[in-house]
């Protein structure tokens, strides 16, 4: 950054937009407006794309021209003629050429050292859809979009008190990223707060275009296969986190929201979980539980089952696998391996595709892989059954981040389970649990929830419980425990004993 | 740098030296060739021939596996067949099947075994010690005597279940099919009486052709020798002095008030429970069997009225009596044909009377042909069933 003495903004006007117009050489979308101000020599600069220009004209330029026409005085007396809600004056070169990139125009006058920047930025941006990616039947439809405010303004009208903070901060060299850091002051962890601030503090990159970016640069292990934040693209989501304690942060120009620090239950929770009553809410959970774990070792179970373990398979059905695997050329390992990857394949080119090819792509890959493999004597029916049910299981995980990551750890279980068998499965197993445990989220261990051993940590785990068991916050601090006030359990009037 | 690339580079090679092992090992299911029974007889010049059943899949599927997708078909009778190899022993004819067989060998499916009854006679402990010492073949396969060739019974090709292995397996789970299995078989041959009972099983031919094998009694091993077969009867008997009949139908003849034969009457047992209870009065050894059950009545061809209690306390009473000569009578015929006591009698004394037992327990097989036995049934009709008096 430039000193003082350079970067101040010099009374000579030409002096600074020599300046500028260096800064902007070969630049066709910045404007410079000179205007007379009174008496006084003028100019304003814009980007054109990004700034409002009818409001400019309107409630910046005619007023200007019109107003001070026979008036003295400078930006001040400027200044209390402008119907515009919102400016600032800026006194440095370098606060100038923020707000520019921001779409603000900023005024400049003869014999003034500061400038003023009218906050007139207008863009063209998405409107607030239904987030694609967490869909759900009962809850609210909005999403996050690419515009941090409107982002910023979902947030807050969740949760209306002032101990919503948002704290902001610029990230990139040249990207110059507004990324804000949101949380509630009284329920979260201020170590928690410096901590992030911290990583985000040492970002030192040239551009941060999405919040991937910077979920790659401030994680725990970076080293690990499993997502360290939790990543929504929902309001409610961020408010329920806030609320228990979590920090997010939200990057302009990604309608997806960081959340820190999470445990690896996060993954397997959906928003709908608590929107619906808490019996399926809970019965929901351990299905997906179930589920992802034959997701990560189903195939690589079957493996070992058939080639190391066959006296395991009841008898009838074993007889009908030997039937069916009669003809097949390869190992059970190298077929699995097949299925597993040409299903990988079909579901990655359905989801690059546009929809309406997509559906094109899932009939050929159900006829492909369920139909012809088989009559073609590549793989054997089991085997398909144990892929689709994989499959299946694999989009069960309501989080893609954690979903992706278990479809990628499902090879190497698979190669261990066709060499060494169970204790192959159980070594890999063994593996991913110890590193599972040693794992940490923001300081927070990964798997906190599950190891701790207090009822009610795991109250929002193993099950669903009803709201109005859930007094206490799931999260570890001391302060703040209770989230609710006591005895919320609803009832009847006198307790159901009147007759 | 390069000591970096170097480590690295080990760690990855060890990494994968499992991988590269493992895969030696590895049999898939269709290299397997699934016994699903076996039987062993004897052969000439006291050798063994070993019958297995392999499990072969039907090769009719070959043209595509189109009918693969649909499960490979039903499991038809013909994809079971039947091979034979001699050999010394039990492991010497098994390493012989596997030169004859294209597929490797595999015990772990094989749900029954069946001995031949000549080489029971000879004696099966050792052809055992082969089953139990081998890794594959489960503890939870169920063990045959057979009334002549256990190869006779292999090669039969039952209608209702997919093979012998299958239907000899389902006979034996029912309460009265006396399914022993390997373990079970061990622990009698080995606990203090050195006496089994095993299902007798033999082949029976319909003149419509249809063949299949059932149980038909109960062959005792003693020393792990057969030295008798028993009929059916017996074998309900034994099993409930060995206190395994929990449910079982009795038919009785059922005497009037004046003493007339006024017909048979079928009782349906259930929460049947064996107690022996020994005694041991200066040299006379004696066991009591007692017997306790609730039993409703399933057939009444008599005039006795069973809704009333008062009489049906009379035919309690004889069907009691009845139950009382049967069990003795088994009891003493075991006693007297074969002196094996498979009734677990000595683990009775030996639990009553330790010190006792400790020094007899030589003469034990002296000792039981000559134990008095006495019989109390204790069964109660709680039910007449879903009728009334009878039709009479």
């Amino acid at each position: 950054m430039n000193n003082d003495s350079e970067s101040a903004i010099s009374p000579r006007l030409t002096e600074n937009l020599d300046r500028i117009k260096a800064l902007y050489a070969d630049s066709y979308d910045v404007v410079f407006h000179h205007l007379q101000c009174g008496e006084k020599a003028a100019a304003v600069i814009y980007l054109t794309g990004l700034t409002d220009s009818d409001q400019l004209n309107q409630f910046v330029l005619e007023p200007a021209l019109r107003k001070m026409k026979d008036q003295e005085g400078g930006l001040g007396a400027l200044c209390e003629c402008l119907p515009v809600s919102s400016f600032a004056k800026a006194a440095t070169l370098d606060q100038l050429i923020m707000e520019i990139g921001n779409g603000n125009p900023v005024l400049l006058m003869e014999d003034e050292d500061q400038a003023l920047s009218f906050s007139l930025a207008k863009w063209e941006k998405r409107s607030i859809t239904e987030p694609e990616a967490e869909s759900v039947v009962r809850g609210p439809r909005e999403g996050f979009v690419e515009t941090l405010i409107d982002n910023v303004s979902l947030i807050r009208r969740k949760l209306k008190t002032p101990a919503l903070k948002m704290k902001s901060m610029r990230i990139g060299r040249y990207s110059q990223t507004e990324v804000v850091i949101a949380y509630l002051n009284d329920i979260v962890d201020p170590a928690l707060i410096k901590e992030i601030e911290a990583r985000l503090g040492r970002i030192d990159v040239d551009g941060i275009l999405e919040s991937g970016n910077i979920e790659e640069l401030i994680e725990d292990n970076p080293y690990s296969p499993f997502p360290q934040m939790q990543t929504t693209e929902r309001p409610d989501v961020v408010a329920a986190n806030l609320l228990e304690g979590r920090a997010a942060v939200l990057v302009e120009g990604t309608p997806i929201v960081l959340v820190m620090p999470t445990s690896i239950f996060t993954f397997l929770h959906s928003p709908e979980d608590y929107y619906q009553r808490y019996y399926i809410g809970s019965a929901i959970r351990w299905l997906r539980y179930l589920f992802s774990l034959i997701a990560l070792i189903g195939p690589s179970f079957y493996v070992a089952v058939v080639t190391f373990h066959q006296e395991m398979i009841p008898t009838t059905l074993l007889l009908n696998m030997t039937k069916s695997r009669e003809q097949i050329p390869f190992p059970a390992l190298v077929e699995a391996l097949l299925m597993e990857i040409t299903f990988e394949a079909l579901r990655e080119a359905g989801v690059r595709l546009p929809k309406q090819i997509g559906s094109a792509v899932s009939i050929v890959g159900a006829l492909v892989i369920g139909q012809a493999a088989i009559a073609a004597g590549l793989v054997s029916s089991p085997m398909v059954m144990v892929v689709a049910i994989t499959g299946i299981a694999s989009f069960l995980i309501p989080h893609f981040t954690l979903g992706i990551t278990i479809r990628l750890l499902r090879f190497p279980m698979m190669l261990l389970a066709g060499t060494l068998g169970f204790f192959g499965l159980m070594m890999g197993f063994a593996l991913i649990l110890t590193h599972l445990f040693s794992l940490r989220s923001f300081g927070v261990p990964y798997t906190s929830f599950a190891t701790v051993t207090h009822w009610n940590q795991l109250k929002d785990v193993s099950v669903r419980a009803p709201f109005w068991k859930m007094n206490r916050r799931p999260k570890t601090g001391f302060w703040n425990r209770y989230r609710q006030g006591s005895h919320q359990r609803p009832g009847p009037p006198d307790g159901g004993n009147k007759t | 740098m390069r000591l970096l690339r170097k480590f690295g580079m080990t760690c990855f090679l060890l990494c994968i030296l499992p991988l590269i092992g493992g895969c030696w090992d590895r049999t898939e299911v269709n290299d397997l060739g699934l016994i699903m029974a076996a039987g062993l007889d004897l052969a000439e010049n006291g050798n063994v021939e070993l019958s297995v059943q392999v499990f072969t899949p039907n090769q009719s599927s070959g043209e595509g596996g189109s009918n693969s997708l649909m499960g490979g078909g039903s499991g038809g009778n013909n994809s079971i067949i039947v091979q034979s190899a001699t050999g010394t022993d039990f492991a010497d004819a098994a390493a012989k099947l596997q030169e004859q067989m294209p597929r490797k060998v595999f015990w772990g499916h094989g749900e029954v075994f069946i001995f031949g009854e000549k080489l029971a006679r000879q004696g099966i402990l050792n052809q055992m010690d082969f089953i139990f010492r081998h890794p594959q073949p489960r503890e939870r396969a169920y063990v045959f005597v057979s009334k002549g060739d256990a190869k006779e019974i292999l090669k039969i090709i039952p209608k209702v279940e997919r093979d012998v292995a299958e239907t000899l397996r389902e006979m034996a789970i029912l309460p009265f099919g006396m399914g022993v299995s390997l373990k079970d078989l061990s622990e009698m041959l080995t606990g203090r009486s050195k006496a089994a009972v095993v299902p007798l099983v033999d082949k029976r031919v319909e003149p419509e052709g249809n063949t299949f094998p059932y149980i038909t009694g109960a062959a005792v091993l003693k020393d792990g020798k057969l030295t008798g077969t028993f009929g059916d009867k017996v074998k309900r008997e034994t099993q409930l002095i060995r206190n395994k009949l929990k449910r079982t139908n009795v038919t009785f003849p059922v005497s009037g008030n004046r003493g007339k034969d006024e017909g048979m009457m079928t009782v349906r047992i259930v929460k049947g429970r064996t107690s022996l209870i020994p005694v041991i009065r200066g040299h006379s050894w004696s066991i009591i069997v007692r017997f306790d059950a609730e039993a409703s009545i399933l057939q009444n061809e008599t005039r006795v009225n069973v809704t009333k209690p008062q009489e049906l306390r009379g035919v309690e009473e004889q069907l009691n009596k009845e139950i009382e000569k049967r069990v003795a009578e088994t009891f003493r015929l075991i006693q007297r044909e074969t002196g094996a006591d498979i009734f677990g009698a000595s683990d009775a004394f030996w639990r009553k009377y330790p010190k006792v037992w400790l020094k007899e327990q030589r003469r034990w097989d002296e000792i039981f042909p000559n134990v008095n036995v006495r019989t109390e049934s204790r069964v109660k009709i709680l039910s007449p069933g879903f009728s009334g008096k009878s039709y009479k």
